[in-house]
């Protein structure tokens, strides 16, 4: 018998606009005990399912159609009092945001105790006592403590344990998780994720695991479905889904998505193209249709389709599922293969120092790298890495305290935009994370671009101007009509096109990318990577890509940097890097990546703690507080060695050359 | 590589804010009374009534309204409907003119503020503090008292009065645009530190001071009434409505209708502005 | 925190003494015109010129205004009460105490024989009016706010949004019309004495009214938009999603959060009485402080101006560095 049965839901919500169907023809069941996934992009509608399920919508949703049978109880009809033993008593969540989930006011212990208290009529000390049990279940150190704190006063990872820790309390059948990682650092995540595995076992509760990223569904979930525009398009097995997907959506998922091993020469990501349509937006018949290459006019356009089962417990909502079997064709490499060329960016015991209050703060800490022309540099840490900060001073946004910065063989380190010359301005320019940030929200998105035209002096009249601004917009695949919209008409992932046009402008030297893509949509990120590596093989730029992803940067980069807490860790050609011997910090890095396979088994190394505050370091190795091989005091109080692995390999270690070879591979495929 | 991004948007455009001011009742009536009080004000001179400063004493037989004197009139026998349009001439030319001053010495000093950081922005939020320490009505008191009561002072009064808490919301505003990476990428554009307070940062500020500025607008009509009343306003015979009220205070028992006409139309029109901010703040906040 | 409070105590005096040089600025700043107020619009000639070299108000501002401070601290002795300059200004505490805010020429006695009774008066009317204040905006604000969106946040909100837009003097006079002057139920003056027949109470319904609606309103509509905020929260739709009954969602999630905003504001509206109760008392011939600093202004009364402005200063920057110091323990986050 199942424990959640959803049969035919359909949630509108009522807006200025008219009525919305945000969820619509949904049926699912998830058994006790069971680990079910949700992917699906933003505004697919998962987040509203997880809360027509707790029956908490707002003023303006409803559920217009069909019943959520829970342990037999239909909670669309619940009353008030029977919905409130049902939440947070047999059916908890674990949110997002942990940071925003918990009371600002309230300690700790308070919020934990009212669970108890309102679903078991707990006596406070009989309560306190269940809390102080169930945080160390979570592993939070000195439960006690943690009680008497307030949520600012704990870490990001430690704010979700005691999410997870609340959730857990009145011992729930059912855990409803929303994207309990998302905005966590990769090795924090690593270990949540472990965390919600062994509870599981622990608490035999079953969950419902809402998430876009597709690797972390992969470790935890025994059968996935995908969901578009409100829609279920595929449920399956999870060895299925990622074994033979059969819808176009989840083939397409798959497909933007580095696997691990591939890189850009060998498998260029497949991108879907298109943006994710908003809410009640999507045609009515298939929601996918306008992005579809198998889209059939008069067959996918006629009638809303339904799901069907294809096989033994492997549902798709799709005519051409039969078509769809087909490999997914991958575009062939428009990449070069560039010989040895000179340096361009060369940085040597570069030093960012700021001041905290009496304190100093050692963000970027004796930087040593330096990147190629027309090469693809990558630099990867996890929050507090400096790796931005690189980014700021090489742009000139951000000076160095100390060490240099040559930038086509001036050293540049000292001198922010503002003192650099024209054509270094012009050589080196930014793409950045956020796009909603990169446009000004009070200017057409044409605007930078003609601004940058006639700044840097490429062209003055009206004429010549618009031409250039067409020919960006033609470069970055966007209609040259879009440059009189506004940013806030624009998606995500057009925005990002826009502030590559405008980075490439000038025609950059270097081109300073900082987290481009982690912001968009997986199915957006693709093409947009594409695009950006497309355009930098074409002008030979040299490409300075930061990132937290590794996957991603053994897909795109030619060297990597891999830094922590303000210093280089471990340096090399992308091949070198990801196979022994390792730096330990990328050796823990690598074990953490979710990778989006169930196939391909990790080496778990796992972490203990969190990233120390860059305040509290060591003259030694940065690394040394949380490293799993540690040798001892050596690594507190000496700054480690650099390791020179050959081929420009270096790895800054105490530990020998000939041990850190001894390291099994972090992947491996199962058989 | 990828197809050409189709030409939708993905995000519907969002029509301006002047645009969806019908959708909000509130606002509209707000709207509605502003503009019946500046119709009115615009149209004085040419409406069929006496000269607001008329002597009229065959009227004042008849003090509560005749054919001649719709609403009565005052206690020298003034035309009060005549009095009160003009009257609102006087506040709707003084409130704007005010305001929009105080909002260009607030703006710059907020810009600045939150742009330069460091001892500029520490001067000028001292300085603001200064005048914010005062209790408002003091310092117009203080003020007016002492350099006199003229429309050129009352603005004057008002410009420092308000200009503190304008540079407050500004630099506020500024601070949180900064990080924005629009900005940096100015930056990389080589562009200069005005170009960016005055075409980057200040456009963006603008949703949070329509708002602000209705409403203090709404504050300096009070204001402006208030001086009126206390003494301090346009120096008679000017109709003012606050000094209208004043003059008829003591004579309220017997015609309370003297002091009670400007009184509505006062407060209407502080009404008016409060509703369109109400309306305004409303509508941004759907979005 | 104490060092925190040390450190905004300081500031506090500093914003003082600059507020209060500014104040003297304004009112002493054609020394002419400070000797002739002093003495009225009779004297003679060569009385003005005689005070102008006593009071040496040829120095710069700056000097004068560092005189000032000495008298009232006490450190030098009041100019003004020199028997040589026959103007007969007398104060039985003497000529050089801590307090002395000199010679009030309008009333023709010490400024502290006139300033306290007033002040009293005052704090009686204001701290009425925001004994009222506070229970009515923070229940018609909390009303709105949780309900954001429904019929009965629109009708407290148009409320509040009428209330607010009524000054103190306008509501006076629409006040005075109906209970005075149509139902003849409240005085329409309140002197603070029983000759007129109506007890003291009586009299101080309609100034503490007119005081109070103004502002609740005010203060409501602030509780409102922080309860409507913290109402969206993701913390309170985690509070019901655990479970908890509605009131207790409310009073312990949704009320101690959305309090702390307003709060502040709550505290910063005795600096805005503070300008209400002068239009207040001259609308009905309150005998106090308010009505006292209008007069002395239109009368030119210098030292009563200072003195006034001083401690309305005082208390603004009081309640300010109160509301700072109460933010602190009410945001755990401030204190960190």
């Amino acid at each position: 018998m199942s424990l959640l049965s959803i049969r035919d839901l359909r949630v509108e919500y009522t807006t200025a606009r008219g009525t919305v169907a945000a969820i619509q023809d949904l049926s699912l069941e998830i058994g006790k005990g069971e680990s079910f996934g949700l992917v699906g992009e933003s505004g697919c509608g998962k987040s509203t399912l997880i809360m027509a399920i707790m029956g908490y919508m707002g003023r303006n949703g409803r559920v217009a159609n069909g019943e959520i049978l829970f342990e037999g109880q239909n909670l669309v009809r619940a009353t008030a009092a029977e919905l409130r033993r049902v939440r947070g008593g047999r059916i908890a969540i674990v949110y997002q945001e942990p940071a925003t989930a918990l009371n600002p006011s309230m300690t700790i212990g308070r919020q934990l105790m009212e669970v108890p208290i309102a679903h078991a009529n707990a006596s406070a000390a009989s309560a306190r006592g269940q809390v102080a049990r169930v945080l160390a279940d979570v592993h939070l150190p000195d439960p006690d403590s943690v009680m008497r704190r307030y949520p600012h006063q704990l870490s990001g990872g430690q704010k979700q344990r005691v999410v997870i820790a609340m959730a857990l309390l009145a011992n729930p059948a059912l855990l409803l998780l929303d994207e309990p990682t998302t905005g966590l650092d990769v090795t924090v995540e690593a270990a949540v994720l472990d965390l919600l595995n062994e509870l599981r076992e622990k608490y035999g509760t079953a969950l419902f695991y809402i998430s876009h990223n597709l690797g972390v569904i992969a470790q935890v979930c025994d059968r996935i479905a995908v969901m578009y525009a409100g829609r279920l398009v595929e449920d399956a097995p999870a060895a299925e889904i990622f074994a033979t997907p059969r819808h176009p959506y989840t083939r397409g998922l798959l497909g933007s998505l580095p696997r691990p091993g591939a890189n850009k020469r060998t498998h260029p990501l497949v991108s879907i193209p298109g943006v994710v349509p908003s809410a009640g937006r999507a045609p009515t018949s298939c929601g996918f249709l306008t992005r579809c290459a198998l889209a059939q006019p008069g067959l996918c356009d006629v009638s809303p389709i339904s799901l069907d089962e294809i096989a033994t417990g492997h549902l798709v909502r799709c005519l051409r599922w039969q078509d769809a079997a087909e490999p997914v064709d991958r575009p062939t490499a428009a990449h070069l293969v560039l010989a040895d060329s000179d340096v361009v960016v060369q940085a040597r015991d570069m030093t960012r120092e700021f001041h905290v209050g009496r304190r100093r703060l050692l963000a970027n800490d004796r930087l040593t790298l330096a990147a190629k022309r027309g090469h693809v540099l990558a630099i990867v840490g996890e929050s507090g890495s400096g790796k931005s900060t690189f980014a700021k001073v090489l742009a000139g946004l951000d000076v160095a305290t100390g060490g240099t910065l040559h930038v086509l063989g001036d050293d540049v380190a000292t001198r922010p935009v503002r003192k650099r010359g024209a054509e270094k301005v012009v050589a080196v320019q930014m793409v950045f994370q956020n796009p909603d940030g990169t446009l000004n929200p009070s200017h057409p998105v044409g605007y930078p671009l003609t601004r940058a035209l006639r700044k840097f002096g490429i062209a003055t009249d009206r004429k010549t101007i618009d031409a250039r601004v067409a020919a960006l917009f033609e470069m970055v695949r966007l209609p040259p009509s879009l440059r009189h919209a506004l940013p806030r008409q624009l998606s995500g992932g057009q925005k990002q096109r826009i502030a590559i046009a405008r980075a490439f402008a000038g025609n950059p030297e270097i081109l300073v990318a900082d987290e481009p893509v982690s912001a968009l949509d997986v199915s957006v990120q693709a093409a947009v990577i594409n695009l950006l590596l497309h355009i930098q093989a074409e002008q030979r730029t040299t490409l300075v890509f930061i990132s937290h992803d590794l996957g991603l940067v053994r897909y795109l980069a030619d060297e990597v940097v891999v830094m922590y807490l303000g210093q280089v860790m471990e340096s090399g050609p992308v091949a070198a890097l990801f196979d022994p011997p390792y730096h330990p910090y990328t050796e823990a890095l690598l074990s953490a990546v979710p990778v989006p396979d169930p196939m391909i088994r990790t080496a778990r190394i796992r972490l203990e703690g969190e990233i120390p505050s860059p305040l509290n370091v060591t003259p030694g190795c940065r690394f040394a507080t949380r490293c799993p091989r540690k040798l001892g005091p050596v690594c507190d109080d000496t700054p480690p060695p650099v390791r020179d692995a050959g081929h420009d390999h270096l790895i800054h270690c105490h530990i020998p050359l000939e041990r850190l070879r001894q390291t099994e591979p972090v992947f491996r495929h199962a058989s | 590589m990828s197809a050409t991004v189709a030409a939708e948007t993905a995000g519907r455009a969002t029509p301006s804010l002047w645009r969806r001011l019908p959708s909000s009742p509130v606002a509209m009536v707000g709207l509605g009374i502003v503009v019946f009080w500046v119709a009115l004000a615009i149209a004085a001179p040419v409406l069929p009534m006496p000269l607001p400063n008329a002597q009229d004493y065959k009227a004042m037989g008849h003090p509560f309204g005749s054919a001649a004197h719709w609403l009565g009139v005052d206690p020298l026998g003034r035309d009060l409907l005549s009095r009160i349009v003009w009257g609102g001439r006087t506040v709707l030319e003084i409130a704007p003119i005010a305001v929009v001053i105080a909002y260009a010495v607030g703006c710059a000093m907020g810009l600045l503020a939150g742009y330069y950081k460091g001892w500029v922005d520490a001067a000028i939020s001292r300085a603001s503090d200064v005048i914010l320490s005062f209790p408002v009505v003091v310092l117009y008191v203080i003020l007016i008292a002492n350099i006199g009561p003229s429309p050129v002072n009352i603005v004057v009064a008002v410009v420092l009065a308000s200009a503190p808490g304008i540079a407050r919301i500004v630099r506020g505003l500024v601070l949180s645009l900064m990080p924005q990476e629009f900005v940096a990428a100015a930056y990389l554009r080589r562009e200069s530190d005005l170009f960016v307070m005055l075409v980057e940062l200040l456009p963006n500020c603008r949703g949070p001071l329509i708002t602000d500025f209705c409403l203090r607008l709404g504050y300096t009509t009070i204001t402006i009434g208030t001086l009126g009343f206390l003494g301090l306003g346009l120096p008679p015979p000017n109709p003012d409505w606050g000094g209208m009220v004043r003059e008829a205070t003591s004579m309220i028992t017997v015609f309370p209708h003297m002091s009670l006409y400007p009184t509505i139309a006062l407060v209407s029109l502080i009404l008016g502005f409060n509703l369109l901010a109400d309306g305004i703040t409303e509508l941004s906040q759907a979005d | 925190m104490t060092r925190y409070i040390l450190r905004r105590a300081a500031e506090m005096l500093i914003t003082l003494l600059v507020a209060s040089f500014l104040v003297f600025v304004v009112t002493e700043f054609s020394p002419g015109n400070v000797a002739r107020k002093t003495l009225g619009a009779f004297a003679l000639q060569e009385q003005v010129d005689l005070l102008y070299q006593k009071l040496h108000l040829n120095d710069p501002l700056m000097v004068r205004y560092v005189r000032w401070v000495g008298v009232l601290t006490g450190l030098q002795a009041d100019p003004l009460q020199d028997p040589a300059l026959k103007l007969d200004f007398k104060d039985p505490r003497g000529d050089r105490y801590f307090g002395n805010f000199g010679y009030s020429t309008l009333y023709k006695a010490p400024v502290n024989d006139v300033l306290w009774d007033r002040l009293g008066n005052t704090a009686l009317l204001a701290g009425l009016a925001f004994a009222f204040i506070v229970p009515i905006s923070l229940l018609l604000g909390a009303l709105a706010g949780m309900n954001a969106g429904s019929i009965l946040d629109r009708i407290l909100s148009t409320v509040s949004v009428v209330m607010t837009s009524i000054p103190e003097f306008a509501l006076g006079v629409i006040l005075v019309a109906i209970f005075v002057v149509w139902l003849h139920i409240l005085p329409g003056t309140s002197p603070m004495d029983t000759h007129s027949g109506w007890s003291i109470a009586q009299q101080l319904v309609l100034p503490v009214a007119v005081l109070a609606i103004y502002d609740a309103g005010y203060v409501a509509r602030i509780v409102r938009t922080s309860m409507a905020e913290v109402m969206a929260k993701p913390y309170v739709r985690t509070a019901v999603l655990k479970g908890l009954p509605r009131h207790r969602v409310i009073i312990s999630h949704a009320l101690r959060n959305a309090l702390i905003a307003p709060f502040t504001v709550i505290l910063l509206q005795i600096n805005w009485l503070i300008g209400g109760v002068v239009v207040t008392e001259l609308v009905f011939a309150y005998p106090g402080f308010g009505r006292m600093l209008l007069d002395a202004s239109l009368f030119g009364d210098v030292a009563l101006i200072e003195a006034a402005t001083l401690i309305a200063l005082f208390v603004a920057t009081t309640t300010q560095l109160l509301s700072d110091v109460g933010y602190r323990v009410l945001d755990p986050r401030a204190r960190g």
